[in-house]
């Protein structure tokens, strides 16, 4: 114990001082505070505390021995008069007054150690570590540099790797190469510490890409000085299918639509054609014999029952064309050699009248499709082959086959009159005919249907001619069919 | 009366139609006007182009006075037909009837846009057809004045 003469200039001095101090007697009770202690505490004015010491210091922890002079430290949270707590650390001495009195001074220190702050600290970076790694987005962190130091466990999960992989710039060699433009375009955010968003591709565990959502959000420190950037990453590949495949259908449907709207309104034509021919004629007819003239009855007799064909022609037609898809038969195996001969047998009169010579290549192979729908394929397309002939000479039609990757492609070739390079495309729209009807009958569907069968069966169909020397038919039908011929 | 009766020039319209019967509909419709028209026949739109520039076989052939033009034709459209025949210097300037089936917006409003003269549906009546065949020849050449080639 210090024997320290108690001077009355004392609490002068102390209350200069600029920690906070308090003197107790032996009994504890408060006899001195000093203004930093007032102040500390908000206490009013001059008045002393009444009570005890330990009504400041209820709670006293990290108590560290006596030195042998009666020395202690301690921490406690000091209760303030408004009811709040400030953490100090306390450090008493005693002595002994001129009066023989034993009094212990306290002196309050408000500064955190060190050790605090690093345990607050690391409290801190538990915190955010649990809550991030808890987080089934995937978060990360950069330095000042741009360099990523943190990812949490959603990130390593998904990537299927260690930190040590992906830190700096390292998980960026897994960003899908085309996909860079999006990192460029954020560059100028960075530049100016903004917020951003945007989308790029990132390989998971299993080496597949994934479309990933990032939101990047840049760090301050408190004096304002750029820290780096924060950012949350989201897996939205199933969102993003979704979407496409929603669009996908979107687009279908708008197209069969317009395919509908357009089919009705053209069919709706062409069919009130031969209606319009046969109820004019009809009051023709009506007239004629109405007036005792007989002139010109015959050939307005002819025009009805043209009409009348017609539209059963029409009716027909259409029927075949619309049930392509509707009235399809699942897929089999069709043998084309045997369905060929079929289909030669079923045109043979028209072969016989016209001395037509059908040559079919060997090789023709079996394959899986609708055996309906590839007789009226090849009878539709033998037929105009026969019907397009030239006046000169015999028709020739030759059948072959190619053998290529997933597809059979065939040739149906002819030595008719052809076709002009301007209307290869035009010919495979429904109703659209390049000959007027006295040169060739027809109701435009033929190869229309034709088309839609090519591609019911995965295929396509073109054609290539030189006009008056023939055309070629070429169409390609898939080997293999996922779905048996039926759109989900 | 108008110009063409003063010269004494016989009228003379180009009807480009494929189907026969049509031809012979408006052939009788013909019969029944008073006017002694001459009716040219084309059946598709290429030989209606070689027809107005007295092309190939038509090298022979009169400028019609008016057009009778259906849009539904095989190899040339109608409507591709009135766009030659409007770009033309040389026959933009004669009329162009309109005379079909498709009463479908798009139709007329693009036959409008290429400059047709007017555009009339095709009665399914033949007394309406009739009709409708003397109403042009009243109008076009009976009552409007119309350029010189």
């Amino acid at each position: 114990m210090k024997n320290i003469t108690f001077y009355s200039s004392l609490f002068d001095f102390l209350d200069g001082y600029s920690e906070a101090v308090l003197i107790g007697d032996k009994s504890s009770k408060i006899v001195y505070v000093n203004k930093a202690f007032r102040k500390l505490c908000l206490l009013k004015s001059d008045e002393l505390p009444s009570g005890t010491v330990s009504h400041f210091f209820k709670l006293k922890v990290n108590i560290k021995g006596e030195d042998g002079e009666g020395n202690l430290q301690w921490e406690s949270n000091l209760s303030r008069t408004d009811g709040s707590t400030v953490w100090i650390k306390v450090s008493t001495s005693p002595f002994i007054s001129e009066t023989g009195d034993t009094l212990t001074v306290y002196t309050l220190t408000t500064n955190t150690t060190l050790e605090q702050l690093q345990s607050l600290l690391k409290e801190s970076e538990k915190r955010f570590e649990t809550l991030a790694d808890a987080s089934p987005v995937m978060i990360w962190m950069t330095d000042k540099n741009n360099l990523t130091y943190y990812f949490n466990k959603s990130w390593l999960d998904f990537r299927g790797s260690t930190f040590e992989e992906e830190m700096g710039i390292g998980w960026l060699q897994r960003v899908r190469p085309d996909d860079m433009g999006a990192f460029r375009k954020i560059s100028e955010f960075l530049e100016r510490f903004e917020h951003y968003s945007c989308e790029y591709r990132l390989k998971d565990h299993n080496g597949v890409y994934k479309s990933i959502l990032e939101i990047g959000t840049p760090r301050f420190l408190p004096d304002k000085t750029f820290a780096g950037y924060m950012g949350s990453c989201l897996d939205i590949s199933e969102m993003k299918s979704a979407q496409q495949e929603l669009a996908g259908y979107t687009k279908e449907l708008k197209r069969s639509n317009e395919e509908l709207e357009n089919f009705a309104y053209v069919a709706s034509h062409d069919m009130q054609e031969p209606l319009r021919m046969i109820a004019s004629y009809t009051q023709l007819i009506q007239k004629g014999i109405e007036t005792n003239r007989t002139e010109g009855l015959t050939e307005f007799m002819k025009y009805v029952t043209d009409g009348v064909t017609r539209m059963q022609s029409l009716i027909s037609d259409l029927l075949q064309f619309s049930r392509v898809n509707s009235k399809g038969s699942a897929f089999a195996e069709v043998n084309m050699q045997e369905l060929l001969s079929v289909v030669t047998t079923n045109i043979s009169e028209k072969i016989k009248e016209t001395g037509a010579v059908v040559k079919i290549a060997d090789g023709m192979p079996t394959l899986q499709a609708d055996r309906t729908q590839l007789m009226r394929l090849f009878q539709n397309l033998m037929e105009n082959a026969i019907k397009f002939r030239s006046p000169e000479r015999k028709p020739i039609i030759e059948i072959s086959v190619e053998d290529t990757q997933g597809f059979f492609v065939f040739h149906v070739k002819d030595n008719g009159i052809g076709i002009e390079k301007k209307f290869y495309n035009r010919i495979f729209v429904i109703f659209q005919r390049l000959h007027t009807r006295d040169e060739y009958e027809g109701t435009g569907i033929g190869l229309a249907v034709c088309k839609k069968i090519v591609e019911r069966h995965g295929g396509d169909i073109r054609v290539e001619s030189v006009a008056n020397e023939g055309s070629e038919f070429i169409f390609s039908l898939r080997k293999q069919h996922s779905n048996n011929g039926f759109t989900e | 009366m108008d110009l063409l009766n003063k010269n004494k020039e016989k009228p003379r319209i180009l009807l480009v139609e494929d189907n026969p019967g049509d031809i012979r509909l408006t052939q009788e419709a013909l019969k029944e006007s008073q006017l002694d028209i001459h009716l040219d026949v084309v059946s598709d739109g290429e030989q209606a182009i070689d027809f107005l520039n007295k092309r190939n076989k038509y090298a022979e052939s009169t400028r019609p006075h008016i057009i009778l033009l259906d849009l539904n034709l095989p190899k040339k459209n109608g409507i591709e037909v009135l766009k030659e025949i409007k770009v033309q210097d040389s026959l933009k300037s004669i009329p162009v009837i309109v005379l079909t089936t498709s009463d479908a917006d798009h139709d007329i409003s693009k036959a409008y846009s290429w400059h047709a003269n007017c555009y009339i549906l095709k009665p399914v009546d033949f007394d309406d057809f009739a009709k409708v065949i003397q109403l042009i020849e009243l109008y076009w050449f009976n009552t409007v004045q119309l350029a010189h080639a």
